[in-house]
């Protein structure tokens, strides 16, 4: 049995997903029941078992997904406190940093708490973990997203642009304003290649959690011209239903037999799709005890079994793609 | 004309100093060349 926190377009593929798996029982709470009840009665032929439910009957499931809206640290707070181990799909800067500060209670409780088990983060950090496997040594990571999941994550990728950027560069946390640092980034196909910028993004800071001994953190997001010139204002348009097919690309640098070397991995599926897959697989493997460790992590943490994960990601049907190049 | 001479001017010097930014620009040692290849997860493996 698993619960889930939001019915937004993320929610609705992690239901897809827990009932793809063969989850016998999945708990739907919304803020809007009647969101929650209509994805319910779409998996009302499904073996698994959809039901909505309150807030307070999320307590009596071993672990729970937040895909709400950020902030997630006090429902986390909350479910850690009451016992239920937390996968949170958050990508706000302030969030995630108060959500790693719960990593004494859950120790406490004996619980786990995945911070940022999205695709960036989330699959940012397995991949990373994934390339690092090959090299002796690594010493840099670049991570490039485009497209976004539903229009909550639209506005997140909408204030990201128009914060400020934050970067592990030769041990010192850098900050640049968010929408400089134009890269010409290639993502598998049919993505193509777009212009990616820096972005008030988590992901340096999990990666450099994920692998302490990165000299070298970066991230940036796609974006148009529009997206960087509006970036400082209110949303002058609502955001799509759910963006179309997106992209994650992640390069790692590091040494392999004495020499520089650099690999690159991808994804290009819909980002609320791979963002599901992510947290649904997570949540499972919480839940089937296949991971126990308590405390709070980040996906790609040592402590972790990733590989696992990527496998069953991977044989979700998210398709992983490999530069090859020179 | 002093005002006219003064755009001129100002958008000489915008130019030149984005031509000299464009062209003295960091090189990256990203690869150039390539293409992407889907990786097999490792349980489809033969």
């Amino acid at each position: 049995m698993i619960g889930v926190v939001g019915a937004g377009v993320t929610g609705a593929r992690i239901v897809d997903q827990l009932c793809a798996a063969k989850e016998d029982q999945v708990l739907l709470y919304d803020l809007l029941p009647l969101v929650a009840s209509r994805i319910a009665s779409f998996r009302r032929d499904e073996p698994t078992r959809v039901s909505v439910v309150e807030a307070s009957e999320l307590n009596s499931t071993p672990v729970v997904i937040l895909a709400c809206t950020a902030p997630h640290v006090d429902f986390a707070r909350e479910l850690l406190g009451a016992g239920v181990s937390v996968v949170s799909l958050s990508d706000d800067v302030t969030d995630v940093l108060q959500l790693l500060e719960l990593n004494k209670i859950a120790k406490q409780e004996r619980k786990t708490l995945i911070v940022g088990a999205a695709s960036s983060p989330g699959m940012s950090g397995l991949l990373l973990r994934h390339l690092a496997a090959t090299f002796d040594a690594i010493d840099e990571v670049h991570v490039a997203l485009h497209g976004t999941g539903g229009p909550d994550c639209a506005r997140q990728h909408h204030r990201a642009l128009g914060g400020q950027s934050i970067g592990w560069h030769d041990g010192d946390w850098i900050r640049r304003p968010a929408g400089s640092g134009r890269e010409l980034c290639w993502f598998p196909a049919p993505i193509g290649a777009y212009d990616c910028y820096r972005a008030e993004v988590p992901d340096p800071l999990l990666l450099k959690r994920a692998a302490p001994e990165l000299r070298r953190v970066t991230a940036r997001v796609s974006a148009t011209r529009r997206d960087r010139f509006t970036a400082r204002l209110p949303m002058l348009a609502p955001p799509h239903p759910e963006g179309g097919m997106g992209g994650l690309r992640i390069e790692v640098r590091g040494t392999r037999n004495g020499s520089r070397h650099s690999s690159i991995a991808g994804v290009a599926e819909r980002v609320a799709q791979v963002a599901g897959v992510v947290a649904a697989t997570t949540a499972q493997a919480i839940s089937s005890g296949t991971l126990t460790t308590p405390g709070a992590f980040v996906l790609g943490e040592s402590e972790l079994p990733n590989e696992e994960l990527l496998s069953r990601i991977l044989a979700a049907g998210v398709r992983l793609h490999e530069f090859v190049g020179a | 004309m002093k005002f006219i001479r003064r755009v001129l001017l100002v958008l000489g010097i915008a130019g030149a100093a984005g031509a000299v930014l464009r062209l003295k620009g960091r090189t990256s040692d990203t690869p150039q060349q390539g293409g992407w290849r889907q990786v097999t997860p490792p349980n489809d493996r033969p």
